[in-house]
């Protein structure tokens, strides 16, 4: 597709705000990336956990494998909105400073108290913290039952798949890997990349199993993943995990991203067993049946088919993959038809999203890139260690437009990324993207500019369903836009989105009909509701709130 | 059954073809008669020890008796006394020059006494009258050690690949055509870097081992130097291209384009070059270029499978599924080992609401899949990790 020059106002410019926002969280990385270990971290987490209506920041952090062996650790950070475009470091006060060697975090409300609770994945099993509600957190892993799992633990996701109104919970698992038996870098042929000695894995080395945990209502979990049919006994390395309701029957599916190995689309059948269909479904490997090194997952409905399809992000030498949902369980490879593949191909990408970066009722793609090797500009082959940004901008006719060079110099500054998430921190109806990044400090950034089009936001909160209303589907009529989304647990890479649903809303003041699926099977309708809202809505008893957008502050950009 | 087994069971003396001189003293026919009967017992008992000294007196005593040549002959040979067998077959051969096996094992006995235009002559003789597999294979060998010996590559690799017709997996024929052909290609260079050190071709030349050795830049760089040398210079254009293509540089991608219409531009009819181009105007998601390239391209070469798999990967995107099925269809009659073209094939069926076909055609990838997964990992194996086993699984995590 021929580039076409955009005018300024054509859309928003992202813009660094970092600096304005206080953050100076620093993500601890070993120069040499002598091990995988020290090159898969960096999950970040939006999550209101003091419900004060503004999604607060946590961080994870790891450390290298040479302060591991010294006794030494990596803190974590959890930052708390101040509603004025500025964030708090309270992570001493909430407690979950120093989780474990973190990977990556999701949320969900495994108690349903109301209040959302954080799972840390961890090179070493997964830490639970019950949000106490009062700005402070408690490990309660032990006494979940979640303390056996000591494996490497990568994506994880709360979903309710068996509709008991109780949030279960499955962890994804990499690599086979401890620091007492490490492989030595660059010693054999998979620990090359391009002829240049790199670090040894995932290639080469064992993968671990998957787990399912089954939310027994009591604040405890118990493991079902061989019952459910989930237990990935090949071992595969599991990097990314999300529920999602992938056929529209009512029921949660599971979609786990595994890489350089077949996907997994665990078509829940009820009962509490799940199937793997994903090559029935085609999103196991590429449309020429090639597995790819599968990294971060986005869902959305891009072509406004009320139907959620998949986008990959892989390693360098592959392309980003969007597998557009045909109904059915049947998805196709449409990642060069849509014009994601080509530009994508040169890096190694990981957290993604679709997000309306314009908000014009159609959902847009981003991903953050990085490589592996710290090595690779060695290597001469035009590939470097830190690697752009790319924003894809949805063309309303099932193609995307790269318009990475035209959306501001932030983007195109070289990080080494990891994670990434979306959300509305500002409630000014623009949605942020924190990206975390395995070297140094995080980016944030802005859609600023572009056209002043209309949005509508939902919180929703679920009564017979689970709590935080995890895969409940939200509907949107206004004008000829229908739009749909799903309230989901983890996803992109080892990151977690803001919960409530945001719909751009184009042109569109009104918002002309409103429908939520509850996972409980239940259905609430809402109808001629303004736009540039926050609404929230409560399982049975329809709107509980509504908010207008706030002033955004003033940020100044960087750069 | 081994070549010896066979040649033994051939030649065994029957008592019956013996035909004495009318000459005969009934003293000496008698004990002709006697050596005979017992060569006979011997031979059935598979005892070569034990005739071998009643077949050499019976040939003191009848040295016309050809059976009797041809048997010493035999069993000399396979006693490993090559120097013992060869008067014996030679006699055997000369008073029946039909006897193509016999020819060929002397050829062989010669072979082992380093008589090489011996043994190319009777090789060459007996070969094309051979028709036991094996025992053809063995002389085909031996014979292409001659030529290998005497630098006479060309002939060689004819008949390994004449070999190689009737016994594509044997795998000493394998390595032979695979040493052979490698020779060969080292005797070409060779004699290119004498005969014209600062050629087209020698740049070609140089550009390709660079590449096979994953060396690509200066792969690039003798590419370039040959075309410039000489432009015309025959599939230069699209050997670069493909290097180009197959780049990890994005800016090097973007160079195989004019290279493919370079080579296009030489000869209209170069069918793998327009492939490249359609798969190029695919990536840029120019469905319409890449399906008139890959239409062309089909055109010239019919049974070219990876026009018609990539035609229907066009087709698809086009929503042209009947065309782009068949297409398919064509792709795997011509390679049924095709994993890709299962699994389009497969996407396509799912698509229809054939879930049975589907599911067939995924077992067909998974099927092909896996032994090309394994044939890569053999490979990766042999070629990549030998010598370093021992040291590299001490490095892996246990």
């Amino acid at each position: 597709m021929a580039a076409s020059k955009a005018t300024p106002a054509e859309f928003p410019q992202l813009i660094d705000i970092t600096a304005s926002t206080g953050i100076h969280f620093d993500h601890l990385s070993a120069p040499e990336a002598r091990y995988v270990v020290e090159s898969m971290s960096g999950g970040v987490a939006l999550i209101d956990y003091d419900r004060d209506g503004y999604p607060d920041i946590y961080f994870t952090n790891a450390q290298s494998v040479e302060m591991a062996l010294a006794g030494k650790k990596a803190k974590s950070a959890l930052y708390h909105n101040n509603h004025d475009g500025t964030f708090t470091d309270v992570t001493d006060r909430s407690g979950i400073g120093y989780p474990c060697w973190a990977m990556g975090v999701a949320v969900g409300d495994y108690n349903n108290d109301g209040w959302p609770d954080l799972l840390v994945t961890c090179f070493g099993g997964v830490v639970l913290y019950r949000n106490n509600g009062d700005g402070t957190f408690t490990d309660v892993t032990k006494q979940a039952g979640l303390g056996n799992d000591t494996a490497w633990a990568t994506g994880a996701s709360f979903g309710d798949y068996d509709a008991d109104g109780w949030a279960d919970l499955f962890v994804a698992h990499y690599v086979d890997f401890h620091l007492d038996d490490l492989p030595t870098f660059g010693s054999r042929q998979t620990c090359k990349y391009h002829n240049v000695p790199v670090q040894c894995g995932p290639r080469g080395l064992k993968g671990f199993r998957d787990n399912l945990y089954h939310n027994n209502g009591d604040g405890t979990f118990t493991e079902v993943s061989k019952q459910a049919g989930v237990d990935d006994p090949q071992g595969f390395f599991g990097l990314t995990a999300v529920w999602s309701d992938l056929n529209g029957d009512g029921r949660p599916d599971l979609f786990v991203a595994n890489d350089g190995e077949p996907n997994y689309l665990y078509r829940n059948d009820g009962s509490g067993h799940f199937t793997n269909v994903a090559y029935q479904a085609g999103v196991a490997v590429n449309e020429d049946g090639a597995e790819q090194a599968n990294m971060g997952v986005a869902l959305g409905d891009y072509m406004h088919t009320a139907r959620f399809s998949i986008g990959i992000t892989h390693f360098s030498e592959e392309y980003a993959a969007l597998y557009r949902n045909d109904g059915n369980l049947n998805f196709t490879d449409v990642s060069y038809a849509a014009g994601i593949a080509q530009s994508t191909t040169p890096y190694v990408g990981w957290g993604d999203a679709f997000f309306d970066f314009d908000n014009d009722g159609w959902p847009d793609f981003f991903m953050v890139n990085g490589h592996v090797y710290p090595q690779v500009g060695a290597a001469g082959i035009g590939t470097k260690y830190r690697e752009p940004k790319l924003l894809f901008l949805n063309q309303h006719n099932g193609r995307f437009r790269n318009i990475s060079q035209e959306a501001g110099a932030a983007i195109q500054i070289p990080q080494v990324s990891r994670g990434l998430a979306v959300g509305d921190l500002f409630s000014d109806g623009r949605l942020e993207l924190v990206v975390e990044n395995l070297e140094g400090g995080p980016m944030i950034l802005r859609p600023e500019g572009g056209p002043q089009n209309h949005w509508v936001s939902f919180a929703l909160q679920g009564t017979k369903s689970n709590r935080l209303a995890l895969n409940a589907r939200v509907r949107v009529t206004a004008g000829d836009l229908v739009e749909e989304d799903e309230v989901r647990s983890g996803g992109s890479y080892l990151s977690q989105n803001d919960l409530r649903l945001h719909f751009g809303l184009a042109k569109y003041e009104r918002v002309d009909k409103v429908e939520i699926f509850w996972p409980s099977g239940t259905k609430d309708v809402l109808t001629q509701l303004p736009s540039d809202h926050f609404y929230t809505v409560q399982e049975g008893h329809g709107l509980v709130s509504s908010q207008p957008a706030t002033r955004p502050p003033a940020f100044v950009a960087h750069p | 059954m081994s070549v010896k087994a066979i040649l033994l069971a051939l030649l065994l003396l029957p008592a019956a073809s013996i035909v004495l001189s009318a000459q005969t003293a009934p003293n000496k026919q008698i004990e002709i008669e006697q050596h005979q009967r017992l060569a006979t017992q011997y031979l059935r008992e598979q005892r070569p020890d034990l005739a071998i000294p009643e077949l050499q007196a019976l040939i003191v005593l009848d040295p016309e008796n050809i059976d009797a040549q041809a048997n010493l002959g035999v069993l000399l040979f396979f006693r490993g006394d090559y120097a013992g067998a060869v008067p014996h077959l030679r006699v055997a051969l000369k008073a029946q020059p039909d006897l193509w096996k016999i020819q060929a094992l002397l050829g062989l006995a010669e072979g082992r006494l380093g008589d090489v235009d011996s043994n190319r002559k009777d090789l060459e003789t007996a070969f094309p009258h051979l028709t036991e597999d094996k025992f053809k294979a063995e002389v085909g060998r031996a014979l292409i050690d001659n030529y290998t010996a005497t630098g006479d590559l060309e002939k060689a690799a004819t008949l390994a690949s004449a070999l190689l017709a009737s016994q594509p997996t044997d795998t000493s024929l394998l390595y032979i055509s695979y040493r052979l052909y490698s020779d060969l290609a080292d005797k070409a260079m060779l004699t290119l870097s004498l005969a014209a050190p600062n050629s087209a071709q020698m740049h070609q030349i140089m550009a390709r081992e660079l590449a096979r050795h994953g060396d690509e830049a200066p792969a690039i760089a003798n590419y370039r130097e040959a075309i410039k040398i000489d432009p015309k210079l025959t599939g230069v254009h699209f050997e670069l291209g493909n290097l180009l293509y197959n780049s990890t540089d994005e800016k090097l991608q973007a160079e195989a384009e004019p290279e493919f219409r370079a080579a296009l531009a030489a000869n209209p009819n170069d069918e793998k070059s327009l492939l490249m181009l359609g798969m190029i105007a695919a990536k840029r998601g120019d469905s319409k270029a890449a399906y008139d390239d890959y239409t062309r391209a089909l055109q010239l070469q019919p049974d070219d499978g990876d026009a018609s798999l990539e035609l229907a990967k066009v087709l698809v995107t086009m929503n042209q599924t009947e065309k782009a099925q068949q297409l398919l269809e064509r792709a795997i009659q011509i390679d049924p080992s095709n994993s890709v073209a299962h699994y389009r094939l497969a996407t396509l069926y799912r698509r229809q609401g054939k879930t049975e076909q589907a599911d067939k055609e995924i077992a067909e990838y998974k099927k092909y899949k896996e032994m090309k997964d394994k044939l890569q990992k053999v490979f990766h194996d042999m070629r990549v990790e030998s010598g370093q086993k021992n040291s590299d699984d001490a490095d892996l995590p246990k």
